[in-house]
């Protein structure tokens, strides 16, 4: 997508631009002397010409670049196509044995072959590739640690490290989560979540806290990683609510069964957003809040909908006559959301009680929203 | 004559003034819009979108397709919809009371058969007829409704989206596979983004299979090339370099991503106006500042939708005309905003920016080829001055053409045969 030379690109519009600026605000200088009589035709006349020379030089620049750069690049890119199969072809033969390692030093194109093998193969073969990796010896260092290095380039390094994902790296990634660059943080947190190993996945979590990540890029960096439970662990106790609301979305899609205790203790907490998301954790672990009826009947009173949604949604996991009951209630909610929720925990805690609602409820909302979901029911089986 | 000599002064002063500054504008948004569409090929990470689907990290979304008289494309159209790389979505096409085969096509194509539904009307539309549900494909309905036109019909599309992220399509457009991901992935890294606007390029030309497009060529007639580049100059100078100021008005009808949160919250898409795509964002715009909310409307240069563009000057015109009079109608209706420094650069640059050379900008011409000739036979042109100021104004104009296909060839290089960008670069801009 993002092509080399597009520097120069940049400079020559940037060239132009201005170049047509000063164009056009000496010929506004000039016109309105003349149109006030304050300058004369001559004048006038030259800065018209000086502008339509600045134009036409401009014109002679892009349309000169623009298509040598085409021509040079489209060259180069099938060339290096070319290089980047041949290194491909060498480094399969040399990991299955049918001929030897190349010996280093490895030209760009070879590490990037090497990248692209490692983001593909996995078990024995990918743990040489790491090792191959390692005997490249990149300068991913340099460019991290470098104070000259530009965005781009350090972008560049933190995809690779993210691909090459060498535990060892990680010491490389973390001051990246202080970085005031918005855009390198979530790089480097991405390629945190693809290294760390051991104990570095707690480094990283401890690096993510202070990293000040909104909520959804937190709980993206969550689902990327293999081992997201201690994470997830440390966010519920030490996080502030966006890396707490992150934690109990993480443990829910994750499932995360262990840690089904700790989203329970949030069914009370006063940030509305948080108790939702405790109450979609439980529910998607499965986990039945019992003991916990009184918070929930506290919810389904509450003014809001989403907390009235989520917790008819959960009471179904109680799987007693009280949810039963409780359910047949929510049916009659002014929310079309919550009869929603209602009529489909019914459905799945009690499908003749559901059918019974369909026939008999006394709400005709409620009613028409229970043969809903057993219609919807009927078709997916 | 005094009087008339005065006017005509004032108008030379104007014209003047007009070029300088509409030329500036569109120069300095050339510069914004390199930097962003630089800024955002820079940042986007293959790797990381590959993730995203691989770990679930993902908002599902919900498709709205409203559609009219479209029997000849609406089959391909929802194929092509089905068939995008996405993990979770629904494709609702909603028939606004259609008088050609365009239900029938779709009942035939996806095995259709009638479902009471029961949804909530959040949003008041025209009576809906029937709602259908595909045998062949979970995620697809299919509402027949009674004509009350797009907005209505995309209003009652909403009505029934279950999904937190709504796109709002034309009928007669192609979604890049990985559309819906590149623009979704924005709504789950930032909480404050209310709405994200795509690229929309020119469908003509291109080897169409199956849905999907596989290779951009260039379309035959003279017309269907220039809105090329028209499409260029509009999307990589004008709406990236109004996102990069962080004023951008118009997220285009024919693709156009949405929390449906906010658009329920705003009530949905006015039915009074046939610009009620900009009028939607506009009034985005406004309830956020007025309510003090931290949000963003953002333009990603990335997720395509291809659409089909007129081939001929009628449908043109009447395509332009139906533009133009959406702009002033949400210009009209938004009046309050405009210089108003409560709504900050909306208020002062971005809206005043619409009125003067976007609204008025045909009229300002129009009158121009009136008077040329009234200057003429008044004596007061200068026909060699005349001569080199058109020249100048055309020269601004080819540059700015090709500084927008450059950026379009160098940095999403789309057009891959060298000729046809020969061809756009030189001949056409």
């Amino acid at each position: 997508m993002w092509r080399r030379g597009e520097r120069l690109y940049a400079l020559l519009v940037f060239l132009v631009v201005a170049l047509e600026a000063l164009a056009l605000g000496k010929l506004v200088l000039v016109f309105s002397g003349r149109l006030f009589h304050l300058l004369g035709y001559p004048q006038a006349q030259q800065a018209l010409l000086e502008a339509l020379f600045l134009t036409g030089v401009a014109l002679i620049l892009l349309s000169a670049y623009i298509p040598l750069y085409h021509a040079y690049t489209k060259t180069k890119e099938l060339w290096d196509r070319k290089v980047f199969e041949e290194w491909v072809s060498r480094f399969s033969l040399a990991l299955f044995g049918e001929a030897a390692l190349p010996p280093p030093p490895w030209p760009r194109l070879a590490l990037e072959a090497l990248l692209h093998l490692r983001e593909t193969l996995e078990g024995d073969c990918g743990e040489r590739i790491e090792a191959w990796i390692r005997q490249a010896n990149p300068r991913w260092n340099r460019v991290l640690k470098g104070r000259l290095a530009s965005r781009p380039a350090r972008l560049d390094a933190l995809e690779a490290l993210a691909q090459a994902r060498l535990p060892e790296t990680l010491g490389l990634i973390l001051p990246y989560l202080r970085h005031p660059d918005p855009v390198l943080r979530l790089a480097a947190a991405r390629a945190g979540a693809r290294v760390a190993q051991g104990e570095g996945i707690l480094q990283l979590g401890r690096a993510l806290l202070q990293a000040g990540l909104p909520r959804g890029a937190l709980l993206e960096i969550l689902l990327l990683q293999n081992q997201a439970t201690p994470v997830v662990d440390l966010f519920l106790r030490e996080g502030q609510v966006e890396e707490r609301w992150a934690a109990l979305e993480a443990l829910g899609r994750l499932k995360i069964h262990t840690l089904a205790v700790m989203a329970t203790s949030f069914l009370e907490d006063p940030d509305p957003e948080l108790k939702a998301a405790a109450m979609r954790a439980l529910w998607r672990l499965g986990y039945a809040p019992e003991g916990y009826e009184d918070v929930l009947l506290v919810s389904l009173k509450d003014a809001r909908e989403f907390l009235r949604a989520h917790a008819t949604r959960l009471l179904a996991l109680l799987k007693n006559d009280f949810a039963r009951r409780i359910l047949w209630e929510m049916l009659s909610d002014p929310s079309f959301y919550v009869r929603r929720a209602a009529a489909e925990a019914l459905g799945t805690l009690d499908p003749e009680t559901l059918r019974e609602a369909a026939q008999v409820y006394p709400d005709p909302y409620g009613r028409a929203m229970a043969a809903q979901v057993l219609q919807e029911a009927s078709w997916k089986s | 004559m005094e009087i008339l000599g005065w006017l005509l002064f004032a108008y030379q002063v104007f014209v003047l003034f007009y070029f300088a500054l509409l030329n500036f504008l569109y120069a300095l948004s050339a510069l914004f819009g390199l930097g962003m569409v630089a800024r955002y090929a820079r940042e986007l990470s293959e790797l990381s979108l590959k993730d995203l689907l691989e770990r679930d990290a993902y908002l599902p979304v919900s498709i709205l397709v409203p559609t009219y008289n479209e029997e000849k494309s609406i089959v391909a159209s929802v194929n092509s919809f089905l068939s995008l790389h996405y993990p979770e979505f629904e494709v609702i096409v909603v028939a606004d009371g259609p008088r050609d085969r365009t239900l029938e096509m779709l009942k035939e194509a996806f095995r259709l058969v009638e479902e009471a539904k029961v949804f909530r009307k959040a949003i008041p539309t025209r009576p809906i007829r029937a709602i259908y549900r595909s045998l062949v494909y979970p995620n697809l309905l299919v509402v027949d409704k009674e004509n009350g036109g797009k907005a209505d019909a995309l209003n009652a599309g909403l009505n029934l989206a279950r999904y937190p992220l709504f796109c709002a399509v034309d009928a007669d457009s192609l979604l890049d596979a990985q559309a819906l991901l590149r623009a979704s992935r924005l709504f789950l890294e930032d909480d404050r983004v209310l709405a994200v606007g795509g690229t929309i390029r020119p469908l003509n030309g291109a080897v169409i299979q199956e849905g999907v497009v596989e290779a951009l060529r260039l379309p035959k007639s003279f017309l269907e090339r220039v809105q090329i580049l028209d499409y260029a100059r509009a999307f990589f100078m004008g709406r990236a370099g109004w996102s990069a100021m962080d004023a951008l008005l118009i997220i285009s009808g024919a693709f156009g991503l949405f929390r449906r949160e906010a658009a329920l919250r705003a009530g949905g898409y006015r039915t009074d106006t046939v610009g009620e795509d900009m009028e939607l964002v506009v009034r985005f715009h406004r309830q956020a500042r007025e309510e003090g909310r931290d949000y963003r409307i953002i333009y990603t240069p990335d997720p395509i939708c291809y659409t089909e563009v007129p081939s001929d000057w009628t449908t043109l015109r009447r395509q332009r005309n139906r533009w133009h009079r959406g702009l002033w109608e949400v210009l009209w209706n938004h009046r309050a905003m405009l210089f108003n420094p409560r709504y900050g650069r909306l208020g002062l640059v971005a809206m005043p920016y619409f009125l003067f050379f976007e609204a008025l900008g045909p009229v300002v011409e129009m009158m121009g080829y009136f008077l040329l000739p009234v200057f003429y036979f008044l004596g007061f042109i200068h026909i060699e001055f005349a001569i080199l100021f058109f020249l100048l104004a055309l020269g601004y104009g080819v540059l700015l053409s090709q500084l927008a296909v450059g950026l379009e060839t160098l940095l999403l290089q789309r057009y891959p045969r060298v000729w046809d960008r020969i061809l756009l670069f030189f001949w056409l801009s």
